[in-house]
């Protein structure tokens, strides 16, 4: 069956985030003066197929560490879900 | 004496090939592009990995140029003690690739910086016996950089 997994991936605590730095800028600039952080990360949606959910979570587990994420720097907090919402391809069939 | 035989390495993406080919040119070396999806680098002397935007810096810069099919053969020849040299681009690929220790993070101060950087030479003599550069001679070279800070694990640092 098909899954979703969403992969939230942000520079580890402490470590420099100029992207937030300057957004948070931006937003004060705005008049959003109470701002006082923005973090930066990368959100990443990934459809794929599996059996069950421990293998669908292995498998998102395997991808976080083999690519997505760079352990030096980075975390990755992710959730998976059955897709139950008709592909792209079968909405086009 | 024949010439050395460079290796200059190829990504989507890489810019600074040409430059590295047409100076091993001037200087009289053979050196030859591969593309990332060969498996061999043949017989050379040294292998460069330019700069430029390998597979266009998505995810992270080097990600997924460190899956590359040529990978495996450049790591067993830096493994067997074979020169690589990474630039720019190449060096992060490098990280990513645990062939280097850390990673390479943008630049705090939000500037695109471009210096002209003087280099300490570690182990000037090179692994044919040549000496590239001579500690009397501390190279000074043009550095243009968006990310430059690295960050690696406590036991080892590289600048």
């Amino acid at each position: 069956m098909r899954w979703i997994a969403e992969v939230h991936v942000q520079l580890r605590p402490g470590i420099a985030d100029p992207e937030g730095l300057t957004i948070a800028g931006g937003l004060r600039a705005l008049g959003f003066a109470s701002v006082s952080e923005v973090r930066s990360g990368k959100l990443l949606r990934v459809s794929f197929e599996a059996d069950e959910v421990d293998q669908a979570r292995g498998q998102v587990e395997a991808m976080c560490r083999r690519l997505l994420a760079n352990p030096v720097m980075e975390t990755a907090t992710w959730e998976v879900r059955a897709d139950d919402e008709p592909s792209e391809e079968a909405r086009l069939a | 004496m024949s010439p050395p035989r460079i290796a200059v390495v190829v990504f989507p993406g890489t810019w600074s090939d040409r430059d590295f080919l047409d100076v091993a040119q001037l200087v009289g070396w053979d050196a030859r592009a591969i593309w990332h999806t060969e498996l061999e680098l043949g017989s050379v002397d040294a292998v460069v990995l330019p700069g430029g935007f390998a597979h266009g810096d998505y995810l992270r810069t080097g990600a997924i140029a460190c899956f590359s099919p040529i990978m495996p053969a450049i790591e067993s020849f830096a493994a067997s003690g074979g020169p690589v040299l990474g630039s720019c681009n190449g060096f992060q690929v490098l990280c990513e690739a645990g062939m280097l220790p850390g990673a390479l993070l943008r630049n705090d101060h939000l500037e695109f910086r471009c210096d002209w950087q003087w280099l300490r030479v570690e182990a000037p003599a090179s692994r044919t016996g040549r000496a590239a550069i001579t500690p009397m001679e501390p190279p000074c070279l043009s550095s243009r950089r968006r990310s430059a800070s690295s960050c690696a694990t406590p036991r080892r640092m590289v600048a």
